[in-house]
């Protein structure tokens, strides 16, 4: 590390975040390369033969296969699950799926949140007060539980899914954005900006959303990071997607009654990369957020 | 008269601020004797609110205590216990701050600040008596007694102030540390609260060690000044001695600073800014902006020498 | 303003607000594409049953019969049958809430005091070590999922140690008897009433496992809170003043640190509510314990519309009454807020 210098406890967050995700997303662009087994299948392919593995096999297990003569070795870095899939890949190329879906679903929430957000916050009047109150209450609402009710009605899926989550953290961009709005509108180059006869559309775009950026480059890393255990929830509870496309809550409901007979391995490896992602993004998150409004002063 | 209630001994304050180390108070003594009040005058940054906050060893945890003693009633302060420098603050020393509303707690009314104090301190006596005591100190700092119900925020600063006031001499200390105390007030609240710490020091025959940048309110109160300047006391001694005739060429700049009603004078300000301690200057530090700085200045620190009976300077200008 | 007419004001917000709840929980369920229906039935029943249920919903009166028929059927108290049994939602509802209270109660009481202790501790110490570790503990806890954290403690505690049962609210046995002697259904209330101490010990035993793992699950937020609002307050300047006046550390500690920095702690046990009642659909369902949120979680897998319908309503409810709640102990607890 003595080529970069990292001064300041926010900047070790983000840096530490970065990298955690930064080897997750190499680890999965990747995982064809580095991995030999198909996720969702309990078999591997040797030469043109199908050879079925072992469920539950604990990490590290490694098993010789002969093959027309010729003897194989198979590794199971983190051991197999209760199908025989092996855990490791399946971790991996889980992440590809829950990433995109809290991405996506993110993303989705910031394209609804934020136009309703600027311009509610821009026109104000009884509109505002009437939207602010709906978001409001929203916000109240538990998300999980906001998530849970779309996701039944919609049903299982990858876009439903990412619809459902989407829907959780609409008034949280909603909140900011109108807030930043509210307090920019009042500032001096606003009202030289009007004085001056810039049109109303452009002072939104061009003066006031710039200056809105940051806060919500903080609150998306952060809704990203809750996403995910969302995501993670919602497969548990059977809502999300369906096997055997790989996914991390899934792989834990689905492995929770050996899990408990005593195979960690099907249930600690999908919970730590849950854990992984969600620090890596809140990491950045936190990070930023205290560059932009320290929070912990000494002095 | 002349028995020695405070005696600061070659105290040295360091700070540590990340790669730095600041000496805010550099060897710094002086004295206090009973029913003198000294007043400590200086530029922001000088170490005069280091000073004081060592006194009741109230400084941040970021701060320590090189070397030096602090003698009150004959014992080493910086030996104590914390128990016993507990005991010490607000009963036998008490200490007033710049900002009123920064001393008194916002969740708690005027009453409950007095019982707090009161049963901190086993004064054993029971909730009648203290709010009875303590309505007897509000009347005494000039606010009326309704006012013990109410909440600080309920309060002007200037009432405010009075409150802290009142709450730090409500166990008769001996000393009353009064940091800035006017700093954060309006011009005729200042007047008023320091016509009210000079009643108090008449009637209740207690030293008061001012700490101020300005000159105009030392005056009134004190009898004894110390001039500091980058964490060393450069002029000390009688207060008139010192006002009608300053030494130091910096405590010459200060009085000369201070605009007077009436006379019309060109508003000179001090040239240069203060020294940047964690790299003082060589020698005597205000050297870079004295008008009268000779070679010697710029290589040796000057010492502190008694000119006049009770009159110390440290100068080269005067070493002779 | 007194506390009391405040009071009146913030009751009288909640109105409007139960009804956006109310209004919202109808949109999701019914207004968004997506026929709840073949949704919740499944897609190999025959159309005719399909439609049966249908009309036994109410779902194919044009829709603003449907809201308004909603809403007047909340306020009466009724929320609709269960599709299998025919037994009235709300029946339901009463029988498993006391479960979801004990629940909640215990894991805020558990998270609360594992926030308190550590975060104070840590911010008392805040040069130490132990501040950074407890600085990081809040966002750690985030991370886990509260599913798993759930399964691990099972592992360890349970299945290993054989410390805890695994999972439901009483033994068997006792559950059969309880059944019949239960008075309010809330066990604490009843155990002492009748006397059964056997009950209430069995009880706590299972209570003590969930509410830990949903405790430990909401304490991530509270020990970061009071760390920072008692550091923040300890470096304060009427902190220093007080000390100058000599008021002795505990106290400083206790009633300085802490009391400025129980406010945020209340309000956040609000806000942490919502987070409480996800949470708590998790770990119940996890635990088997007998509340509305595993009440969320089977209904939504026995495809019972009105019983998924009717305990999302009932969150509602419980969202404006504990939002509600809090204000009205911050108002209290803080006179800024009054005035």
């Amino acid at each position: 590390m003595r080529l970069i210098k990292i001064k300041g406890h926010e900047n070790w967050m983000i840096f530490i975040g970065s990298l955690v995700l930064f080897v997750i997303v190499i680890l999965t662009l990747l995982y064809s390369i580095i991995s030999p087994y198909d996720p969702t299948k309990s078999s591997v392919n040797i030469k043109g033969e199908t050879i079925f593995i072992k469920p539950l096999l604990p990490p590290l297990s490694k098993i010789e296969v002969e093959v027309n003569g010729s003897k194989h070795e198979l590794f199971f870095l983190f051991g197999t699950d209760q199908v025989g899939r092996d855990v490791f890949t399946r971790v991996i190329a889980g992440s590809s799926f829950v990433l995109s879906v809290a991405i996506l679903a993110t993303l989705l929430s910031l394209s609804i949140g934020l136009p309703l957000g600027l311009l509610s916050g821009y026109v104000g009047r009884i509109y505002d007060r009437a939207l602010s109150l709906v978001m409001d209450s929203i916000y109240a609402f538990p998300g999980l539980i906001l998530a849970i009710a779309v996701a039944a009605l919609l049903g299982i899926g990858l876009v439903n899914m990412i619809v459902a989550i989407a829907v959780v953290y609409i008034p949280s961009y909603f909140r900011i954005v109108r807030g930043q709005v509210l307090s920019l509108k009042e500032q001096p180059f606003i009202e030289a900006a009007i004085a001056l006869g810039m049109p109303k559309t452009n002072i939104l775009f061009k003066q006031i959303m710039p200056n809105v950026f940051p806060s919500l480059f903080v609150i998306t890393t952060l809704n990203i990071a809750d996403a995910i255990i969302i995501e993670a929830a919602l497969s548990f509870l059977g809502l999300g997607i369906s096997p055997p496309t790989p996914d991390w809550g899934l792989d834990i409901s689905q492995g929770k009654r050996y899990f408990l007979a005593g195979a960690w391995w099907v249930g600690i490896f999908p919970a730590m990369m849950i854990s992984l992602a969600v620090l890596g993004f809140s990491l950045i998150g936190e990070g930023f957020d205290e560059k932009l409004n320290p929070k912990i002063r000494t002095k | 008269m002349n028995e020695e209630l405070l005696f600061i001994k070659n105290l040295t304050v360091e700070y540590s601020l990340g790669k730095y180390n600041v000496r805010a108070v550099d060897n710094v003594s002086l004295k206090i004797n009973k029913g003198i009040s000294m007043g400590i005058a200086g530029e922001s940054g000088s170490g005069k609110t280091t000073l004081a906050l060592s006194i009741l060893k109230l400084l941040p945890h970021y701060a320590r205590i090189l070397s030096g003693e602090i003698i009150f009633e004959g014992k080493n302060i910086l030996n104590l216990t914390n128990e016993e420098i507990r005991k010490i603050r607000g009963a036998k020393i008490g200490m007033i701050f710049q900002d009123p509303s920064a001393s008194l707690n916002p969740t708690m009314k005027v009453i409950d600040h007095f019982i707090e104090l009161f049963n901190s301190h086993k004064a054993n006596l029971r909730k009648e008596e203290i709010i009875e005591e303590a309505a007897k100190i509000l009347e005494e700092m000039g606010i009326g007694k309704e006012r013990l119900k109410d909440y600080p925020h309920m309060l002007s600063g200037g009432m405010k102030q009075r409150v802290a006031i009142g709450l730090a001499l409500a166990l008769n200390p001996s000393l009353l540390i009064a940091d800035e105390p006017t700093t954060a007030l309006d011009v005729l609240i200042e007047a008023q609260i320091i016509e009210l710490l000079k009643n108090l020091k008449k009637q209740r025959n207690i030293s008061i060690m001012l700490i101020t940048h300005n000159l105009g309110i030392i005056s009134e109160l004190v009898d004894e000044v110390s001039i500091m300047y980058a964490g060393k006391i450069v002029e000390m001694g009688n207060k008139e001695s010192i006002f009608n005739d300053p030494l130091h060429p910096y405590t010459q700049l200060l009085l000369q600073a201070i605009p007077e009603i009436g006379i019309e004078k060109k508003l000179k300000a001090i040239p240069g800014s203060p020294p940047d301690l964690s790299n003082p200057p060589p020698g005597c530090r205000f050297h870079p902006r004295c008008p009268y700085a000779m070679e010697i200045c710029k290589k040796v620190e000057p010492k502190l020498i008694e000119i006049k009976p009770n009159h110390f300077v440290a100068c080269h200008l005067y070493e002779k | 303003m007194s506390l009391k007419s405040y009071i009146i004001t913030r009751l009288l917000l909640t109105i409007p607000m139960v009804f956006i709840l109310l209004s919202i929980v109808f949109v999701v369920l019914r207004v968004l594409p997506g026929d709840p229906v073949t949704m919740l039935e499944g897609k190999d029943i025959p159309e005719e049953v399909l439609q049966r249920r249908r009309e036994e919903l109410g779902l194919n009166k044009p829709i603003h019969e449907q809201y308004l028929s909603y809403l007047i059927n909340i306020f009466q108290g009724n929320l609709g049958e269960t599709a299998l049994t025919k037994v009235p939602v709300t029946y339901f509802i009463i029988q498993r809430l006391p479960a979801t209270v004990e629940l909640a109660i215990m894991s805020m009481i558990f998270a609360v005091i594992i926030g308190i202790f550590l975060g104070s501790y840590g911010a008392y110490k805040f040069h130490r070590p132990l501040s950074y570790i407890v600085r990081i503990y809040g966002m750690i806890v985030y991370s886990i999922p509260v599913f798993f954290l759930g399964l691990l403690l099972i592992y360890i505690l349970s299945i290993s140690l054989g410390m805890f049962p695994t999972s439901l609210r009483l033994s068997p046995l006792l559950e059969i008897e309880y059944s019949t002697i239960k008075i309010t259904n809330f066990i604490l209330i009843d155990s002492i009433i009748l006397n059964r101490y056997d009950i209430l010990y069995d009880w706590l035993h299972h209570l003590f496992l969930p509410s830990l793992v949903l405790g430990i699950y909401l304490s991530g937020i509270f020990v970061r809170l009071t760390h920072a609002q008692v550091a923040e307050t300890l470096f304060k300047d009427f902190v220093t003043a007080a000390r100058a006046r000599g008021i002795t550390e505990r106290r400083i500690l206790y009633k300085y640190g802490l009391r400025n920095a129980l406010i945020p702690i209340v309000t956040m046990m609000g806000l942490q509510f919502a987070a409480l009642l996800s949470g708590a659909v998790l770990t119940e369902t996890v635990f088997n314990w007998p509340g509305i949120g595993s009440l969320v979680y089977e209904s939504i897998l026995a495809r019972d519309y009105n019983l998924v319908q009717g305990s999302i309503v009932i969150y509602a409810f419980l969202v404006a009454l504990v939002s509600l709640i809090v204000d009205i102990t911050y108002a209290y607890i803080d006179p800024r807020i009054r005035y």
